[in-house]
Formats: C-alpha cells, sequence, structure tokens
C-alpha cells in the first residue's frame, strides 16, 4: 500500500489514503502520489455572456467559453448545479479537451475570455492553471467564478493569470457556511484579500435566500468588510434565490428583501450593488456621480453602454473595472 | 496413551486455540479494515474510475504524509 497524502489545494485540507478520493470527488491518492481525475475533461463547456458569470464590470457584452469539470469542495444545500458540482467524474458525461484545445476553441469561436465557473474551478486547479498559461500568451483574458475556499499559496501563484475573480460570498457568518455548505467563512475572507492584493480585478455575489441569510444587520456587517478591506469600487451582486437540491422548500427570495440589500450595501458606501435571477433596473451600471445610466442591461444582454475609455461619458468619472 | 500425554496434548491444543483467538481479534480490529478499505477502494478504482477513461494527472500542492 502507498503513503497517505494529504491535499494542500483547499482548507478541508483531505488526508488520503491509498486509492483514497478527496471531499472534492476529483482528486486521488495512487501509490502516493496526488493526482486529478479531470485534467482535460470538462463536463460542461459553453459560450456565455460575460453578465452570466456575472461580471458587470469587465468587458460588457463579450463572450466568455465557459469550462467546468465535475466536483467541487463545498457541498452547499442551495446549489443550482448540483448534478455536477456533486456528482463524481465517473458519473459525469465529459469532453476530451486539453489546455490547448480550450484557448484554440475560444478564440476560434471569438471570446474574449475564458471562465472557469458552473462548479468550483479549485477541484480542476491544475487544468485551470494550464489553460490560464497557455490564454495569456494569446491574449485570451481568464476569469473564474468561484467559491473562493483556496488556500493562500496555489491561489496566489493562479493570480498570475487570472484577470477577473467573482467570488460567492455566501453569507457572514461562520454558521450559515458550517450547516448550509460544509465549509468555514474566514478561509474565503481570506482568499478574497488575497485576490485584491495580487491585482485580480474583484466582483462578489452573495445568494441572498429567505430565513438563512436574508437579516439585514449580518447583509450590513458583510458590507462593511466589503468597504473596509476590498473598497467601495468593488461590485456587489445581490442574487435572488430560486429553490433547488436540498432547500427545496424554501420560496424565492421576494424582491423587496433583495431590494432592502442594496439599499443596506449602497448606504454602507459600495458604488455599485446589482440585482441578479431577476428583472429590475438594479442591471443597470449607474455613474456614481452624475448617476446617468452607463450601462443599461436586460437579463445578460447590453443595450446601452456609456462609458468611454473607462470613464462616465456625461461626466468623465473613472469607472472602476476592465472595459477593454 | 498415559493421562500425561493427553494432558499435554490438550495444553498444546489449548495454547494454540488461544493464539489464534488473539491473533484473529487484534488483526481484525487494527489491520482487517484497513485491507479491507484498500482492496475495496482498489477495486473500485480498477472497475470504475479506470474503465471510464479517466486518465490520472499529477497534481499540485499536496505532502507525502507520514
Amino acid at each position: 500500500m502507498g503513503k497517505k497524502v494529504q491535499c494542500e489545494l483547499c482548507p478541508t485540507e483531505c488526508v488520503l489514503e491509498d486509492f483514497q478520493v478527496g471531499g472534492c470527488r476529483v482528486r486521488i491518492n495512487k501509490g502516493g502520489v496526488l493526482y486529478s481525475l479531470v485534467y482535460g475533461k470538462p463536463c460542461s463547456v459553453a459560450i456565455d455572456p460575460i453578465e452570466k458569470k456575472p461580471f458587470f464590470h469587465f468587458l460588457p457584452a463579450t463572450t466568455a467559453f465557459s469550462i467546468a469539470t465535475a466536483g467541487c469542495v463545498l457541498g452547499c444545500k442551495f446549489c443550482q448545479n448540483w448534478q455536477i458540482s456533486q456528482a463524481k467524474p465517473e458519473e459525469t458525461d465529459y469532453y476530451n479537451l486539453p489546455p490547448d484545445d480550450v484557448v484554440r476553441q475560444a478564440m476560434f469561436y471569438g471570446c474574449r475570455t475564458i471562465t472557469y465557473t458552473y462548479t468550483e474551478p479549485t477541484v480542476f486547479y491544475e487544468y485551470m492553471y494550464d489553460t490560464a498559461q497557455i490564454a495569456r500568451k494569446f491574449n485570451v483574458k481568464n476569469t473564474m467564478h468561484s467559491c473562493g475556499y483556496i488556500k493562500e499559496k496555489p491561489l496566489r501563484e493562479l493570480s498570475k493569470y487570472l484577470d477577473a475573480a467573482d467570488i460567492d460570498l455566501k453569507a457572514f457568518t461562520e454558521d450559515f457556511y458550517s450547516r448550509i455548505c460544509g465549509g468555514r467563512l474566514r478561509p474565503v475572507l481570506d482568499a478574497l484579500l488575497v485576490l485584491k492584493d495580487e491585482g485580480v480585478w474583484l466582483e462578489i455575489t452573495n445568494l441572498v435566500i429567505s430565513t438563512l441569510n436574508d437579516k439585514m444587520d449580518e447583509i450590513k456587517e458583510m458590507c462593511k468588510w466589503i468597504v473596509k478591506n476590498l473598497g467601495p469600487n468593488v461590485p456587489l451582486h445581490f442574487s435572488r434565490f430560486f429553490p433547488h437540491y436540498k432547500l427545496n422548500n424554501l420560496p424565492p427570495t421576494p424582491f423587496e428583501t433583495l431590494r432592502d440589500a442594496r439599499n443596506v450595501a449602497m448606504d454602507a458606501g459600495l458604488k455599485y450593488v446589482y440585482i441578479g435571477n431577476i428583472r429590475s433596473d438594479a442591471e443597470n451600471t449607474c455613474c456614481p456621480k452624475c448617476k446617468n445610466i452607463l450601462i443599461e442591461r436586460i437579463g445578460y444582454f447590453v443595450k446601452q453602454n456609456n462609458i468611454s475609455e473607462g470613464r462616465c461619458r456625461f461626466c468623465s468619472t473613472k469607472i472602476a473595472g476592465i472595459w477593454s | 496413551m498415559t493421562d500425561a500425554k493427553k494432558f499435554k496434548i490438550l495444553v498444546l491444543l489449548t495454547t494454540v486455540l488461544t493464539i489464534l483467538i488473539l491473533s484473529y481479534n487484534i488483526l481484525s480490529e487494527y489491520f482487517m479494515p484497513e485491507i479491507e478499505g484498500y482492496l475495496e477502494r482498489r477495486f473500485y478504482y480498477e472497475s470504475v474510475i479506470s474503465k471510464k477513461g479517466l486518465s490520472l494527472h499529477k497534481g499540485m500542492y499536496w505532502k507525502e504524509k507520514e
């Protein structure tokens, strides 16, 4: 029998015996060596509007070549992609798509960006890292939508090739992370600080779930933390919850709750706060100074864009983001 | 066969039996689950994972554990 190994990719730090698979379902110890089972084997490949990730301050109205493999480092009871995130790679169908093919396909379809998304990209770290390196050489940007449950060292290494990250800050209590997600809050906050420190463009998504994380004082605390530690320019997306997976018993989040959360966030000092998964004016980007609509969106689609060279076309205020 | 010889054989058999029972208990408590678990995992890997065509790619960020 081979030696035990300890994975040092995510804060769970699984210790694996020979032929044992980690909690993420995709990393295995074989003969005392840790292997990835999903390298070059995405189970989901699609071309999406970048707004779907959601990135609202990153190359608007462009497309993102999006890939995901099976597996996840967390086990959120509300997961919208649980069919693949909570599945083993041997239970899903997959494509054979090595890193250079991902970049080639992205360029062929005119995608400015490759996004590592749908499930948790940390679990296919090696695949993402190699793809990102190649993409950088060909001037294709790299973004990820992640839960931020990753250790500092691998995240700093990845950040060299990462242009933007959308991090799911699922709640602002350890209790929620422990009971609902099977993880911890602290490592996610640490990951946000690392990304900020590394200069990766950051957006945050918070899925608001009735009765579980919709208390306004908690949301206020979260927003204050964001303003204090990441700055007021970080876009925050409050996303509407719909019953999914193990949380089928809860109702969709009322619009009023999302609106209140947005008001709390703006009162806390955040300049760009959006409401997602429901149509409203809160999908638009407005100039924090003159209040004119800069980017008008309908769902994932951009109707008008009044940002020119990173500035408001009406009052020339600099708008935070990556615009070209 | 004398009674003394019969007694010796009985003592010998009892000793062997006791050692066997003790060994089994120790093995089943400490080693058998490990071996059983290993065989189970290995069988799953050989019969399910490797048959699915999933190749192994050496991972980053891990260490050997003593």
